[in-house]
């Protein structure tokens, strides 16, 4: 019996994302770059001016609603404004968990990034 | 709201009806505020599709199993549906005929009168039947998704009532188009009783459904 449940909890642990995706972590590095004004339009904005590419809004909010599920960001409603319908904004803050997700993930990339400009890849020495 | 243009008014209501429901004013929101600083058409539209596109995957992704399981327990209630039907249509016709026969001994009406009556009562007997199967296939398809409780009984409804509708209107084209070759009106409201009982009776077995379902609702997602 126990050991049973101990293979599902390794199949859960297996299927279980631990990392974020592209669009996550830039989603997550735009509600940084945004402060206290992060909410949808100006996250897209942060990454837009980064990216030089469009960014599709309901992509934004798919991430944030990800991030959010992992408790890395959290929502608060604003006012109504008159120039969306009357429609409040969604502003996100990045968590305790978030700040330290994104730090340990800089650190990560950074020593993967070490020296990989001096390495040529496979057939092109 | 007010001078927002057609365009922003279409695109709100397909955001309200297909976005993911996640912060979905906000997005609608984020979408018209976007609109408004950029002023292109082709922008808002692509914004709306990408939303559209996103509120899919969500469904898929938190309900998808559910939702085929509505749809195939929806599908098999139609079958019986519509083979328990073409059975009791039969049984219903020969039941009224029989007793309309009976009556026809002592009552001294004539023999159209009597006929008309036999296949009304045939057409009512049909008619509460589908109704009545159809409450309970629709009730039950309600109870199955209750988050997409709405479209799964409307893709119900239509999926009943389609093969019916089509039928129906088929006859009634050839009689259109061909006047002289005579009416006959028995499978034209054959059809039509059945795709009409077909709908009320899903509908109303789905809003009874919603009644049942609305003390323990599960929360929005």
């Amino acid at each position: 019996m126990l050991r049973s449940l101990y293979i599902f909890r390794i199949l859960e642990y297996m299927t279980e994302r631990r990392y974020l995706s592209q669009l996550e972590l830039m989603v997550l590095l735009g509600v940084l770059r945004a402060g206290r004004e992060a909410y949808g339009v100006s996250i897209a904005r942060e990454i837009e001016a980064q990216t030089l590419g469009p960014v599709a809004l309901a992509s934004v909010y798919a991430a944030l609603e990800r991030l959010e599920e992992r408790g890395l960001v959290k929502s608060e409603r604003g006012e109504p404004l008159a120039e969306r319908g009357g429609r409040a904004r969604t502003y996100y803050r990045l968590t305790a968990a978030g700040l330290r997700y994104q730090r340990e993930t800089r650190e990560v990339l950074m020593r993967l990034w070490e020296g990989v400009d001096l390495i040529a890849p496979k057939g092109e020495s | 709201m007010n001078g927002a243009s057609r365009l922003e008014r279409l695109a709100t209501w397909v955001l309200a009806a297909l976005a993911s429901p996640y912060e979905r004013d906000a997005l609608v929101g984020d979408v018209l505020e976007r609109h408004s600083a950029r002023r292109n058409a082709l922008w808002l539209v692509k914004d709306v599709l990408a939303a559209v596109g996103f509120g899919v995957a969500h469904r898929i992704r938190r309900h998808g199993l559910s939702f085929v399981g509505a749809l195939l327990a929806a599908w098999t209630a139609h079958v019986v549906l519509h083979v328990s039907s073409l059975s009791v249509a039969t049984r219903a016709s020969r039941g009224a005929h029989d007793l309309v026969l009976r009556a026809d001994s002592f009552s001294g009406l004539g023999d159209a009168t009597m006929l008309m009556a036999a296949k009304s009562i045939g057409v009512a007997l049909f008619a509460g039947w589908v109704l009545g199967v159809a409450l309970i296939c629709g009730y039950v398809a309600g109870r199955l998704h209750l988050a997409y409780r709405r479209s799964v009984l409307t893709f119900f409804a239509l999926f009943a009532a389609y093969p019916s509708t089509v039928l129906a209107l088929q006859y009634l084209v050839e009689y259109l188009s061909n006047p002289r070759v005579g009416w006959d009106a028995q499978p034209f409201w054959h059809q039509t009783t059945y795709a009409l009982a077909a709908i009320v009776g899903v509908l109303w077995g789905g809003s009874l459904s919603s009644n049942a379902a609305a003390v323990r609702r599960p929360p929005e997602i």
